[in-house]
């Protein structure tokens, strides 16, 4: 093999890669940092660490490795973000977190736009979001979550109970139409048994 | 069965298996409360399934197809990459990883198959915040930093001890040494004071209000310092805002609210604190734009700490502590505005508590036999407040001590430490054995001993948390046999150096 036909071979090896993951990886970049703009640059950076470290990878689940490479980087930079500061009280936080709020011309608001629901899940700190978003938008087990933050089972159980305590709260807040949040009023067991 | 809490999600996602789902589907026939939040659960999940999926953008494709071009030429032959992405595409068997452990293993008498333990430090850190914060005349401010959702701030404050000192703790200091006291009376005994403290406890349950709190924690090498802004409403809780570097949120929080057993808990730790410590009203001072009356406590014949409580509302308004007679934190309203109107509404109960819920003696005494570590008390001082035994994968007995100051919770798990998961900890040969110490809000070491692991976390000034451990197990040897007593002696002195960042 000459050296034009392997690099043609890797090039086409990571159109490939790119290819079958990056809207999966963008969906849940955008999910965890709430905005476009975020997402795109979190994707980009997970792209960046996944072909810098496939030298190291080892065969196992992909996608599982990509979960764990977006929401390490999600929470590493969430982190760096909460330093103590040392001076007074910003008085726009309002406008901040409203910025940081989906805007119509985004693209996307003809689908199921629930922007109460979307802001809430911004606002629930990160460890939380991220284990809520695992659980709820991604689909993975409690075990699979478990292994994707090297935490334990408790805790995932544990943040993702807390983050929907939250969530509830938050929505409960922001006086949701009756057919949005159904609160209280007799639950059918039998069907009830049927769906857990 | 008490309410299902985390069940109710576990329930939800179907990961409750066997006799543990039987009973919870069972105690929700039952519990009209219950069935209300696996209702609004399942509606929550099927809200958050149906947000719409966002598609990336047409250049993000492109951009992420240029990385590999990008990226650093020449370090790595492309043949190997091509090697590499088929496996990564093939994708089979399973991912091995390289742990890094600390030197555990070294002593080798120990069978393999004994369960590592990671300890769940977030956790942990929230059992222990909710803990702290059933005190009125601990800081509320303090749960709110030891919440699990700014756990991240304990790594930056970690970072920031290492910083000179900034400005404002140089007016902290200033304050500390004047402070704006004015002679009102000469000592008054010592019923005085606990009437005042009373009046906090009080206070604590009755008033509703929002300010901003200022933390100070002074080291030897700095202050650090975060604003808070506060919303308590008696009965309902509290929710903190904390303010990042980047003039963002850094979370907002509710604290615990769980009515009238704080009330409860409150007396309970009032008492503690008049059992442990000489205390006296010993001026008048103005926090806040705000007349207050000062409350000290001392032990061992030093200051321990010291409480401004509002003349108007009983709020405690400033609470200092001490170590070896040096300020080691301080957490003051720097802004306040009572709401009044709640304030009519919520009148305070009569002090004449119920019956506690209370810890009860004989199950310590039954975890005692199962080989747990929870004696009644762990120095002269500190008393058991809190039993209890953690919900989660593997069996967790926390036990909660205070002196009416300070928390120390005691988390302990059976196994060998999985050293590996402790980051932003030092380690420092203890005694023979090795403790994993981390500086902060909380204070966390770790260390394991005879097969079991112990998680300690303190709010506790660096000197009281020093005794409080040196009371617990030490850790093991990391080879020969030492002598238990001997062991212990060093061990307490070495932890001594190791806690006490100014000795």
């Amino acid at each position: 093999m000459d050296e034009s036909v392997a690099q043609a071979s890797a090039t086409s090896s990571w159109d490939e890669i790119v290819r079958q993951h990056s809207h999966r990886v963008f969906r849940l970049a955008y999910r965890l940092t709430g905005n476009r703009h975020d997402a795109e640059d979190l994707t980009q950076e997970v792209f960046v660490r996944v072909f810098r470290s496939l030298a190291s990878y080892q065969p196992g689940t992909f996608e599982g490795w990509l979960h764990r490479i977006t929401t390490n980087l999600f929470l590493d930079q969430a982190r760096r973000k909460q330093r103590i500061r040392f001076d007074s009280l910003p008085d726009d936080v309002g406008d901040r977190l409203a910025g940081h709020l989906p805007t119509p011309d985004d693209g996307y608001a003809d689908q199921l736009f629930d922007p109460d629901v979307e802001l809430a899940l911004a606002e629930l700190p990160p460890d939380f979001r991220v284990a809520v978003v695992l659980c709820d938008i991604e689909g993975l087990s409690y075990e699979e979550i478990a292994d994707v933050l090297d935490v334990k089972i408790g805790t995932v159980r544990s943040r993702i109970h807390r983050g929907r305590s939250r969530l509830r709260k938050a929505l409960a807040h922001r006086a949701p139409t009756p057919d949005r949040t159904r609160v209280g009023g007799a639950v059918d067991i039998p069907s009830l048994g049927g769906r857990l | 069965m008490s309410h299902l809490h985390q069940r109710v999600s576990a329930l939800v996602d179907g990961e409750l298996k066997g006799g543990a789902r039987t009973r919870a589907l069972a105690h929700l026939q039952s519990c009209p409360a219950c069935r209300v939040e696996v209702e609004q659960t399942l509606a929550l999940k099927q809200r958050l399934l149906g947000l719409a999926a966002a598609e990336p953008s047409a250049d993000l494709y492109s951009s992420l197809a240029q990385v590999r071009a990008s990226d650093v030429p020449g370090r790595r032959p492309t043949s190997l990459l091509v090697d590499v992405s088929r496996k990564v595409l093939v994708g089979a068997g399973s991912v091995s990883m390289a742990f890094v452990t600390l030197a555990y293993a070294v002593g080798g008498a120990e069978p393999a198959e004994e369960a590592l333990v990671t300890p769940s430090l977030d956790e942990f850190t929230a059992e222990f915040a909710a803990a702290n914060g059933s005190s009125p005349l601990s800081d509320p401010a303090i749960e709110a930093l030891g919440s699990p959702a700014v756990s991240s701030q304990r790594i930056a404050r970690t970072a920031f001890v290492n910083r000179a000192p900034e400005p404002v703790s140089t007016r902290d200091r200033l304050a500390v040494s004047n402070p704006d006291l004015m002679p009102r009376s000469q000592r008054a005994d010592e019923q005085g004071a606990v009437v005042q403290l009373n009046r906090a406890v009080l206070a604590h349950s009755s008033v509703a209000y929002s300010g901003v709190r200022q933390v100070s924690e002074v080291t030897a090498e700095t202050t650090i310092t975060a604003r808070i802004a506060v919303d308590h409403a008696p009965g309902q809780g509290t929710s903190y805002d904390v303010q990042d570097a980047d003039d963002e949120m850094a979370g907002t929080f509710v604290g615990t609210a769980e009515g009238v057993d704080v009330d409860v808990f409150a007396a309970d730790r009032l008492a503690l604190l008049v059992d442990a410590y000489t205390l006296t009203i010993s001026g008048a001072g103005v926090v806040a734009e705000r007349p207050a009356t000062v409350v000290t406590a001392a032990g061992g014949g030093a200051l321990a700490a010291r409480f401004w409580i509002d003349d108007a509302t009983g709020l405690l308004l400033r609470r200092e502590m001490y170590d070896a007679g040096s300020i080691v934190r301080s957490s003051t309203f720097v802004s306040l505005r009572i709401e009044e109107s709640r304030f009519l509404s919520h009148l305070p109960p009569e002090l004449a508590v119920p019956a506690t819920t209370p810890v009860s003696t004989q199950f310590a005494r039954t975890l005692d036999d199962e080989g747990w570590t929870c004696p009644e008390a762990l120095t002269d001082n500190f008393a058991l407040t809190l039993l209890q035994r953690l919900d989660g994968d593997g069996e967790v007995v926390h036990a909660s001590y205070s002196d009416g100051l300070s928390t120390v919770s005691v988390f302990e798990e059976r196994g060998r430490l999985d050293a590996r998961s402790l980051e932003g900890f030092t380690t420092t040969r203890v005694g023979g054995g090795v403790v994993a110490l981390r500086q902060g809000m909380p204070t966390t070491a770790v260390w394991e001993s005879d097969g079991t692991v112990y998680t300690v976390l303190t709010d506790a000034p660096a000197g009281v948390a020093t005794s409080v451990v040196a009371a617990l197990p030490p850790a093991d040897p990391d080879g020969g046999d030492g002598d238990q007593p001997h062991r212990l002696v060093r061990g307490a002195q070495r932890l001594a150096s190791l806690v006490g960042v100014g000795d």
